[in-house]
């Protein structure tokens, strides 16, 4: 019976956490590898001219050079980014969590939530820098314009999945509207709030470049990859480019992280 | 209209509960009048569908009637959910999966601000009843980490922490083994006779039925009516022993005859 005992909680254990994550680690770190190698192969092989494509070795070495200056204009455009997922945000989730209970005026903004999804946002940079200026000011609008869509969706669709027996345990309490959605209706709406804010984090940081490219100062990733793209300084772009990738992932998993901790109850998250 | 007596806890008068409207109208509850005094354990038993958690939900303000009249308290169902007078007991345990099982016992008393309890008090309430209902220990689990049996406990222990004065309770030891089931019950029923509890409990056990209570309500199938009232002359307190007498046996033989009429007459 304890033999039995204990090996079964040998192997309830968690396995150890090397074993468990080299197996997500070490392939596409080995496919990485591969793909630069091949990359470096090709440019020997065929002799790509450099500012057609320069060598990975070369987009390394200048980037490690330049690195604190990335970073600056990366956290310049991260700011833009940032910034406007937060009116973004702020928007579609306050749009949501006023108006999930009354359907006609869900589905009235909802109607331009879509079109506002399907629009390619970003033809709009243009008309920004007519309203807004050239500087950050109409990045940060473009920025929320395409991200408010997405979280006022999924806020909204979460805020509806709240358990129809424990909206009326609340009412039963004679709970108030407040009460009910911070205690109720908000810890359902998390888990769609971080799938959206997922999406939202890659897009305000697409949107912000590419809005970048439209003007303004130079001093951020999508105006330094214009300049240098101008004249045809390839090896700069590419540095930007590693950077813009850096800091995307980083942000992605900053999410993921935080939706991992605080959704530990969740279904989706539990560990078994 | 005279005023209510005040021994009344819940009065209904000729209810009527329709769902929908036109073709796809469900009658659910055709006409039902009953009266619950102060302190009554009352039993609801009736066939599936029969509209047995819609009487309940009426009398909780949680779906308005179609037809009739309710009164809670002397007062109407809705005054009497705004003064918090019932505690509601799903027939599903709906507990809320992000709290502990301690966070979730609290939850009614951090919802309605509850004065006059301080917090050492409170935490000495609430650890009370989990060891009432056999959860000490658990206080820090999950609700995802329990069986549905004890799920369905620490829900009665929430229903009970604020102390309402009349427990509207949908089948609550449904999911529940036999054993543990007993146990619920005769704590239910001791907390009933300690207290100045009012209680309306649904059920499909008619041994639990009789056992618990005052008077068995047997309704008919859809649409729901009261078939018959049977009064339980049984001593309390409500023991074993009394689950052992020939007149309990002669009483679960009354309810079951009653409970087949009103089937048959459903059909
Ligand atoms: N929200 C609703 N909309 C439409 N019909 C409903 C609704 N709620 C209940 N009904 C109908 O009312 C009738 C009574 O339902 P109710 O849930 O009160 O039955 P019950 O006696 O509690 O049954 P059970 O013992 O299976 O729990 C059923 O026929 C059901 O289909
Ligand atoms: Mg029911």
């Amino acid at each position: 019976m304890t033999i039995a005992d204990s090996g079964l909680e040998i192997g309830a254990r968690r396995p150890r956490p090397w074993s468990r994550h080299a197996g997500v680690v070490i392939p596409p770190l080995l496919v990485f590898i591969a793909a630069i190698g091949l990359w470096e192969l090709i440019i020997e092989a065929f002799e790509i001219q450099r500012f057609l494509l320069p060598r990975p070795s070369e987009i390394a070495s200048l980037f490690v050079e330049d690195f604190g200056r990335l970073i600056r204009q990366g956290r310049n455009t991260l700011g833009v980014a940032g910034r406007g997922l937060l009116l973004g945000g702020g928007i579609g989730i306050g749009l949501a969590a006023i108006t999930f209970r009354t359907r006609w005026m869900a589905e009235g903004i909802g109607i331009y939530a879509a079109v506002l999804k399907a629009v390619p946002v970003i033809s709009l940079a243009p008309l920004t820098v007519v309203w807004f200026g050239i500087e950050a000011g109409s990045k940060i609008a473009t920025v929320a314009i395409a991200t408010s869509p997405i979280l006022f969706t999924y806020t909204l669709v979460g805020l509806r999945s709240a358990d129809p027996n424990a909206q009326e345990l609340m009412r039963s309490y004679a709970a108030g509207h407040f009460r009910t959605f911070w205690n109720l209706h908000v810890p359902y709406a998390l888990p769609f709030f971080f799938s959206g804010m997922k999406i939202a984090v890659t897009i305000a940081m697409i949107v912000a470049i590419i809005s970048e490219y439209f003007g303004g100062s130079f001093e951020n990733l999508g105006g330094y990859i214009r300049n240098e793209a101008n004249n045809v300084h390839t090896v700069e772009v590419w540095t930007a480019i590693v950077m813009a990738c850096l800091l995307g992932i980083s942000q992605y998993m900053i999410v993921a992280g935080i939706d991992r901790f605080v959704l530990r109850w969740h279904p989706s998250k539990r560990n078994s | 209209m005279g005023a209510p007596s005040l021994q009344t806890a819940i009065a209904f008068e000729g209810l009527r509960k329709e769902f929908g409207a036109g073709v796809n109208a469900t009658l659910a509850i055709e006409s039902v009048d009953l009266n619950i005094a102060e302190r009554e354990f009352v039993s609801l038993i009736g066939p599936s569908g029969c509209g047995k958690s819609t009487l309940l939900r009426l009398a909780a303000d949680l779906i308005e009637p179609s037809g009739g009249a309710i009164l809670v308290n002397g007062k109407s169902p809705r005054q009497a959910r705004l003064d918090r007078d019932y505690g509601f007991i799903f027939q599903s345990p709906t507990l809320f999966d992000w709290r502990t099982v301690w966070k979730n016992v609290a939850l009614p008393l951090e919802i309605m601000k509850i004065g006059g309890m301080n917090r050492e008090k409170r935490d000495e309430e609430i650890e009370r009843l989990l060891d009432m209902v056999g959860l000490d220990g658990f206080e820090s689990h999950h609700p995802y980490q329990l069986s549905g049996g004890m799920q369905q406990r620490v829900s009665l222990a929430r229903a009970l922490v604020f102390r309402p004065s009349i427990l509207l309770m949908d089948e609550p030891f449904g999911a529940l083994d036999e054993i543990t089931r007993d146990r619920m019950n005769l704590e239910l029923h001791r907390i009933w006779a300690e207290t100045n509890t009012t209680i309306l409990f649904v059920t499909h056990s008619i041994p639990e039925a009789v056992l618990l209570s005052g008077r068995v309500v047997v309704m008919t199938a859809r649409p729901g009516k009261v078939q018959e009232i049977i009064p339980i002359d049984l001593p309390y307190p409500r023991t074993t022993e009394v689950e052992e007498s020939t007149r309990y046996y002669e009483l679960v033989t009354e309810v079951r005859e009653s409970l087949g009429m009103a089937m048959a007459g459903g059909l």
